[in-house]
């Protein structure tokens, strides 16, 4: 097998006395689709932040494409190729939907400051270009985004915002998209929708790893083909949706919370 | 503003925009010329319950509003040659009056300041107290290039925009690692640390300031001496409103060409959500300190304009309180909308002047219209506007 | 030798006014989440207010005691704050951070003006009587006024009781509770309004002590040194850490001895103090963005 997307070693974090993650080893291929679920504060989200550079892990290493980006700024690791949603929606709230998908270019667009000041055709028909494509992007999307694009995103409905926070990642064309509980909020409706739409993205990008943070069952029994448990900030399991949910230790995590 | 009524969706012909921008803009600088010229306190009141009428009514009608921006789009040329036509003669309106042709000089002045703060203030929602402080730097930079080196006028431009865009990278650094309010005390203490030293060295003339600064010349012609037109005469102070006009035209061409880039976009994602701004890629900080850089640059080039008109300086005409009329200005004009800041500033450069009775209250009445608008209208007079792309 | 005893004594005194001013920042930025940049302009109220209620007092019933006029003036500062935070601040509680910002510094302009214009020639400095006159000790040329003594004893005081009221009453708990979380704090049944009135009132009493000690060391009012006097006390709270009481104390005495050393060692020092001050400042927040004592928070994503 070649060399995965992302791979993590060790990765621990403590935030004061807590230790939010504790030495956990991950591997994604490309064009996988790995669930990564746990009980609430297991450490799903920090997980992510330490991916993206929110956060810098106290101990352990992350390398993305074969290159090591732990510590690195946020906007760099995203310029590499990794798009992420949040657990709670963070929109350009006074902007509207279409600027939010343009805004997701930003790694794909060029244009410096002398440039804009100087050659303002040029720097005008790039922004006209990427929102050519931000449009296409929004029509891809389930649901009627596009016919939404020029209202303010802080308008839209709870389901059509985490739609928009999806295009306005998958706007980079990412190597690896990070889903943070992509569903909350969600009725089963616009859950299915979602599937659906994650299946279509799959196979138009099949080259695209996906990693989704997950409560919903259906959607970890329906899509990912490799489950990561995560408990108390330590990985408890590593396997096909069967697997895990048959493994007594991911059981007992689980026991009293959201039974699977 | 004359087209009240009529459905945003009927589609108009040519001549009606071109009559709409025409209406429009003449109602504009009319009012302007109504109230510069205005003399007594009630014909100050009644034209400033003209202008609250008229944005009630904006607010009523917002139909009225699409069609004026609508015409506009259209009668394009239509609007540049109108306008090209009432800010070129506004001057001759007041004939041999030099004061009115000042307070326009120093309306368009205080517009370039509040476009440049607008960049953070308003696109980025950075807070900065020390644009008056750009502004001395500009100044107090081109006057001392000009009094101790004999520099023109025109020679000394680039170097005072320059050391200014520099302070502006300085007190910028500092937002890589603060924020809000902390970031607001650094600028006011970056304020106060150059007002105090304006006033300390020697070499800057301490609290007298400079003095005899000499009038830009161009090829062989004195800013200073009276500017003939057409067999016309008008006072010198002419020369200054247009060099001023030149810069301020020259800072809605910037303004608006940073809007409709990636930059401007990116700051406004800034001011959305700064976390969010990092996960599409963008570098917070360099897009931080290009906002502090690029206010530096225009503010400074103001600076040497007002330094080379009024020919004397001192550094009690940069301090806080200018840093915080100019956020008045962008407050009460409209964030992130150029049109507003302008307005915002020509309206708070005026009124004091306008209401000199009050002249002791001028900067109570400041505080309480900043605080008024915060809490009643906080998106200002003329709101930031949803951008349209390309076509 | 002499020089430096002078120097410590002037040392201590400002760090007493810093540190009652930083105090005010700290226990209002950590309830209410709003920097009160008028809060400087709050407390330089005080001495005006004394100083028009001994004059009205004077005519009514002669011989009337200073120590009247300051009790009251000190309870109208506070109830002044307590009337700012319901009319104005409260409404910037959950506004962008900038707003609140602007808002505050606008407000601390109005108040420099208001006293401007209704105090009788309020444009020009007056003197400000000695609160407590004499000295306690002298040696030679040093002498260590009664004043400083007292400003001393009051800070310290003042300090003990506000550490009282916050970690042994029951109003106290509430207040660090508002300010650790208010959803929470709601949901315990907590009245957060009452606690923003308590912490404002006990600020502006904090602010006004300081606004008279600071009239009375100078031997003067002006109406426009509630902005110096806030900025230095915003300062001291930020370089010891905001939101922390220890903080806005060391942040207080650093201040304060940077203030005094730039006096005492250059010549025109004088005219320096708030260049120096306000490096300090810049350079802490670039350093160490949390202040000397605070702790970096991470922020939630």
């Amino acid at each position: 097998m070649d060399e995965p997307v992302l791979r993590s070693l060790g990765l621990t974090i403590r935030f004061g006395g807590l230790v939010a993650l504790d030495q956990v080893d991950l591997e994604v291929r490309a064009g996988e689709i790995v669930a990564v679920i746990g009980p609430n504060g297991a450490g799903k989200s920090t997980l992510f932040n330490i991916i993206t550079g929110v956060y810098g892990p106290t101990e352990g290493r992350v390398w993305f494409d074969g290159k090591d980006i732990t510590g690195r700024p946020t906007h760099e690791i995203v310029a590499r190729g990794i798009a992420r949603t949040f657990q709670a929606s963070r929109l350009f709230a006074d902007l509207s939907v279409l600027d939010n998908v343009v805004l997701g270019l930003h790694t794909r667009t060029t244009t410096n400051v002398l440039e804009a000041m100087l050659l303002p055709g040029r720097s005008r028909r790039e922004l006209a270009r990427a929102a050519a494509t931000a449009e296409g992007i929004l029509e891809q999307i389930g649901g009627n985004l596009f016919e939404q694009r020029k209202r303010r995103a802080s308008e839209l409905a709870q389901a059509d915002r985490r739609r928009l926070e999806i295009a306005r990642a998958l706007a980079s064309q990412p190597k690896l998209l990070l889903l943070d509980e992509p569903t909350a909020g969600m009725d089963d409706n616009d859950t299915d929708a979602l599937i659906e739409d994650v299946r279509k993205l799959k196979a138009d990008r099949s080259d695209m790893a996906i990693v989704v943070v997950e409560h919903d069952m259906r959607l970890v029994a329906a899509l990912p083909e490799r489950v990561v448990v995560l408990d108390y900030g330590r990985k408890i399991a590593d396997a096909d949706f069967d697997t895990v949910r048959r493994d007594p230790r991911v059981q007992e995590a689980y026991l009293g919370s959201s039974a699977s | 503003m004359k087209a009240d009524g009529a459905p945003a969706t009927k589609t108009f012909s040519t001549l009606r925009a071109g009559t709409v921008v025409i209406g429009s803009s003449l109602a504009v600088a009319a009012f302007l010329w109504a109230f510069i010229t205005a003399d007594s306190t009630i014909a100050v009141v009644a034209l400033l319950v003209l202008l609250a009428a008229f944005f009630f009514g904006l607010e009523r009608y917002p139909q009225a509003e699409a069609v004026v921006v609508r015409s506009f789009a259209e009668a394009r040329v239509t609007a540049a040659i109108v306008w090209l036509v009432i800010v070129l003669g506004f001057p001759f309106l007041f004939g041999q009056n030099t004061y009115f042709l000042h307070l326009l000089v120093m309306c368009l002045i205080y517009s370039v300041l509040a476009i440049a703060l607008n960049f953070q203030l308003g696109s980025a929602n950075i807070p900065n107290f020390a644009t008056g402080a750009t502004y001395g730097i500009g100044a107090y930079c081109s006057a001392l290039l000009a009094l101790e080196f004999g520099w023109s006028f025109w020679a000394t431009l680039p170097f005072a925009a320059l050391a200014a865009t520099l302070f502006g990278f300085i007190i910028g650094l500092p937002s890589m690692r603060t924020r809000d309010a902390y970031l607001a005390l650094v600028t006011i203490a970056c304020g106060v640390i150059i007002h105090q030293l304006l006033n300390n060295f020697e070499w800057t003339g301490g609290p007298q300031g400079l003095i005899g600064i000499p009038a830009p010349t161009l090829f062989g012609y004195s800013f200073a001496s009276p500017l003939p037109v057409f067999g016309y005469t008008l006072p010198f102070q002419a020369n200054f409103y247009y060099l001023a006009l030149a810069l301020l035209a020259l800072s809605i061409v910037v303004a608006n060409r940073l809007h409709q880039s990636r930059i401007g976009l990116a700051w406004n994602a800034l001011r959305a959500d700064e976390i969010a701004a990092r996960a599409v890629g963008i570098n917070v900080v360099w897009y931080k300190v290009l906002a502090f850089a690029v206010d530096a640059f225009l503010a400074a080039f103001a600076g040497v304009v007002y330094a080379f008109y009024i020919s004397y300086i001192a550094p009690d005409n940069f301090t806080f309180l200018v840093s915080v009329t100019l956020m008045t200005m962008v407050i009460v004009g409209g964030m992130d909308n150029v049109i507003g800041v302008i307005l915002g500033a020509f309206l708070l450069t005026l009124l004091p002047e306008k209401l000199r009775a009050f002249s002791d209250y001028r900067l109570l009445f400041y505080g309480l219209v900043v605080i008024a608008f915060l809490m009643i209208r906080p998106q200002g007079l003329l709101p930031q506007r949803l951008r349209s792309y390309g076509a | 030798m002499e020089q430096i005893a002078q120097q410590i004594i002037n040392w201590l005194a400002l760090s007493s006014i810093y540190a009652l001013l930083a105090i005010g920042f700290s226990l209002l930025f950590g309830v209410i989440n709003v920097i009160q940049f008028s809060h400087g302009d709050v407390a330089l109220t005080a001495p005006f207010i004394a100083m028009a209620v001994f004059a009205s007092l004077g005519a009514l019933l002669p011989g009337a005691d200073l120590v009247v006029a300051l009790i009251v003036a000190i309870f109208v500062v506070g109830v002044l704050g307590i009337v700012l935070e319901r009319f104005l601040i409260r409404r910037f509680r959950t506004a962008p951070p900038m707003m609140a910002l602007v808002a505050t510094v606008a407000l601390g302009i109005v108040l420099r003006e208001l006293i401007r214009i209704l105090y009788p020639d309020g444009s020009n400095p007056h003197p400000f009587p000695q609160l407590v006159p004499g000295s306690a000790l002298s040696f030679g040329d040093v002498s260590l006024s009664w004043l400083v003594v007292a400003m001393m004893a009051v800070t310290g005081l003042l300090v003990a009781v506000l550490t009282w009221f916050l970690y042994r009453t029951g109003l106290g708990l509430r207040i660090r509770a508002v300010s650790q979380d208010i959803e929470m704090a709601r949901m315990l049944a907590i009245n957060p309004n009452l606690v923003f009135r308590v912490t404002f009132f006990v600020a502006s009493v904090t602010g006004a002590v300081a606004g008279l000690f600071y009239a009375s060391y100078v031997g003067l009012m002006r109406f426009d040194l509630g902005i110096i006097a806030g900025l230095l006390g915003f300062s001291a709270a930020v370089i010891g850490g905001l939101g922390n009481m220890a903080g806005a104390i060391i942040g207080s005495v650093v201040l304060a001895a940077l203030d005094t050393l730039v006096q005492a060692v250059f010549p025109d020092g004088a005219a320096y103090r708030l260049v120096v001050a306000f490096v300090l400042v810049v350079l802490v927040l670039v350093f160490r963005p949390a202040g000397l004592l605070g702790r970096t928070v991470v922020e939630k994503v």
